[in-house]
């Protein structure tokens, strides 16, 4: 009998997980780029303000919090001295809002989150992507071949997961010159082991269950067997372990950008974006009288990482419910997993 | 038992040599040598080739090898561009605050996450279990460094409880022994907080998954026939088993313990090993890296020994196993 188990976390997770992704996909559409221009007047504005963009006949765009209009002139305030524009020159008005505010350059930091998302994204999923391609080629080779090779293979394994990994990360980072492509390198080649234990242990004790048995007595190839019986026992167990590994890696990517290490300053990553929101506020608190000026620079970023990283933990210990119930017959708890602390 | 310890050990030295012929391989491939170190300007070409000597950088590629292995088994881990000195001293000096704050921590974490994980097995998905569940999850998807900074912000720029850097205050120096502690304390505060909290909210969920798997065995079930309390079943019965993959986790923190965790170190200006190897990184400082990623290779050899003799010492069938 076949009951479709209910798991509201799952649920939440994936949309958690879609909705994050999507955003940052469709970024550049939702949020519109502000003009390529002088943003002084914007700078650190709260979340929810509302600009002015004003486009005149020259071709010049001023952008500015306080735009009022006196008589038949334009006044342009916000920056150091109001500018007074004649209300003829100007050929276009419009709004923006910031619904993150603006950093210290007045950028605006919704698009800047979305664009940033998209390149932490895009690192940790090809990173997880070389990983468990990494791993279970490893995992299947030492579960399939001789005992020689298992060997070899396992001992590499243990010899490699006694790499510290955010180290390895860090000695990397001063050796070469940081890069994405590094990036997604070093973070999938360091984080492949689990994945090979995992698809290796799945893999012998399918081996030994009855149904395997029966299917290479009666005679069954060798593709058939993996394609049949192995493959659906391995998508369990290696979907919720790299939903939970994705989870990892944004945050170890956004630790290492956070750090300096990570991608070049001028790409904007979550971890980046975090670490700036940091600089503004702690310059801020160093002058004498202190302000907190921007307190939400480093505040949403930080808050979209956790959002996709309790996304991701969700979906994996859904995933793990699941596998668990197809076995038992019931859902069992969920077991999260714990590797060694990043970050 | 002795036996045991010494094999682990004997078979951890291939390991170790791996790792380091594995660093002295990057360091190689890595664009950038030694000798870019020496193009300075005022150097005269015979200078040049004293230092060359004098580093062995003349000799072949597997002279070179040969030579670092040498050294590194002497415990020579070389000089520091950086700070001029043996990198073995700069190191050794940050290494205590190193241990105090990842110790502190570590406290920290597995009492907090035991009594959580406690707190919410008594009564599975009641009012407590749930809040404890959520928060945990919560802080465990936080990135530490993202937590650190809101901890500075609320705690000591906003309230001004407590100090947001370094381990003691400008004029600690004047202060008698008693008020230094307190110093320490209060600068140990924020750091080793942020550390224990993100640590014991995984701590917190991985036990209480293994902690509800437990109260399903048989022999909870036995105990709880012969009439033994809720509480006496839950913190010593239950417990036991279920802190078994605690001792793991244990094992393979160790190598935070001594590498200590570099972004808190580096937000809060901790003088400890993750700020040195944060420096050096960023000032390309090779030796001093080399050495921290050695050292973090090594306690992690160490920890997962540590942490199979301790899983012999809590769990008496893992004892009778080859």
């Amino acid at each position: 009998m076949i009951r479709r188990p209910s798991s509201p976390g799952l649920a939440a997770g994936f949309a958690g997980m879609t909705l994050l992704t999507c955003a940052c996909l469709a970024g550049p559409w939702l949020v519109r780029p502000l003009p390529d221009t002088d943003l002084a007047r914007c700078r650190l504005l709260p979340p929810g303000s509302r600009v002015t963009v004003v486009t005149l006949e020259d071709g010049r765009v001023l952008v500015s919090p306080q735009v009022e209009t006196v008589a038949s002139m334009l006044r342009i305030g916000g920056g150091a001295r109001p500018l007074e524009i004649e209300r003829a020159s100007v050929t276009r008005l419009s709004r923006h809002r910031y619904w993150m505010g603006s950093d210290r350059f007045g950028r605006d930091l919704l698009r800047q989150l979305l664009l940033g998302g998209r390149i932490s994204l895009a690192i940790a999923a090809l990173a997880a992507a070389l990983a468990v391609l990494v791993g279970a080629s490893v995992g299947l080779a030492a579960a399939s071949g001789g005992r020689l090779v298992d060997g070899a293979l396992m001992r590499t394994v243990d010899a490699l997961l006694a790499f510290p990994s955010l180290l390895l990360m860090i000695l990397l980072a001063a050796l070469f010159r940081p890069s994405p492509t590094l990036l997604v390198l070093v973070l999938g080649l360091s984080s492949w082991m689990g994945v090979a234990r995992l698809v290796r242990g799945q893999v012998l004790s399918l081996r030994t269950r009855t149904f395997v048995l029966a299917a290479r007595t009666s005679g069954s190839r060798w593709h058939r067997i993996w394609l049949l019986h192995y493959a659906p026992g391995l998508a369990g167990p290696v979907s919720q372990d790299t939903a939970l590994r994705l989870g990892d890696l944004v945050i170890a990517e956004a630790t290492l950008s956070y750090l300096n290490l990570g991608v070049p300053a001028t790409v904007p990553t979550w971890g980046s974006l975090v670490a700036e929101g940091h600089g503004a506020l702690f310059m801020g608190a160093e002058r004498f009288p202190a302000v907190l000026d921007g307190w939400w620079l480093a505040t949403f970023p930080g808050l979209a990482i956790a959002l996709l990283v309790v996304s991701l933990a969700l979906v994996g210990d859904g995933i793990h419910g699941l596998v668990r119930g197809s076995e038992h017959g019931d859902r069992s708890e969920d077991l999260p997993h714990r590797e060694g602390e990043l970050g | 038992m002795t036996r045991l310890v010494l094999r682990r050990l004997v078979a951890a030295l291939p390991l170790l040599w791996l790792v380091a012929t594995l660093t002295f391989a990057l360091i190689h491939a890595a664009p950038g040598s030694y000798e870019d170190q020496l193009d300075h300007p005022r150097l005269t070409p015979e200078a040049r080739q004293l230092v060359r000597e004098r580093y062995g950088l003349d000799l072949p590629l597997h002279r070179q090898y040969l030579r670092w292995l040498g050294s590194l088994a002497r415990g020579d881990l070389g000089v520091s561009f950086l700070y001029r000195r043996p990198v073995a001293e700069v190191l050794w000096e940050a290494l205590p605050a190193t241990l105090l704050l990842s110790g502190t921590a570590l406290v920290l974490d597995l009492a907090l996450g035991l009594v959580l994980a406690v707190g919410s097995v008594r009564r599975p998905h009641g009012w407590l279990d749930r809040l404890i569940t959520v928060l945990a999850l919560g802080v465990y998807g936080m990135p530490t460094f993202w937590l650190a900074g809101l901890a500075i912000l609320v705690f000591s720029l906003l309230l001004g409880w407590l100090p947001a850097s370094h381990m003691h205050a400008v004029a600690a120096g004047q202060l008698s022994g008693p008020g230094r502690f307190l110093d320490l304390l209060l600068h140990l505060g924020l750091p080793a907080a942020c550390l224990g909290v993100v640590g014991a909210a995984a701590t917190a969920r991985y036990l209480r998954a293994t902690l509800i798997e437990v109260r399903g065995a048989l022999f909870l079930r036995a105990a709880r026939a012969r009439g033994l309390s809720e509480r006496r079943l839950l913190w010593v019965h239950a417990l036991r088993p279920a802190l078994l993959p605690v001792v793991t986790v244990l094992g393979l923190s160790l190598p935070v313990l001594v590498s200590g965790s570099v972004v808190v170190e580096v937000i809060f200006s901790w003088p400890g090993m993750g700020r040195v190897l944060w420096t050096a990184a960023n000032a390309r400082d090779i030796p001093v890296t080399l050495a921290t990623t050695l050292l973090g290779a090594a306690a992690v050899v160490l920890g997962n020994l540590a942490a199979d003799l301790l899983y012999a010492v809590v769990d008496p069938r893992a004892r009778e196993a080859p």
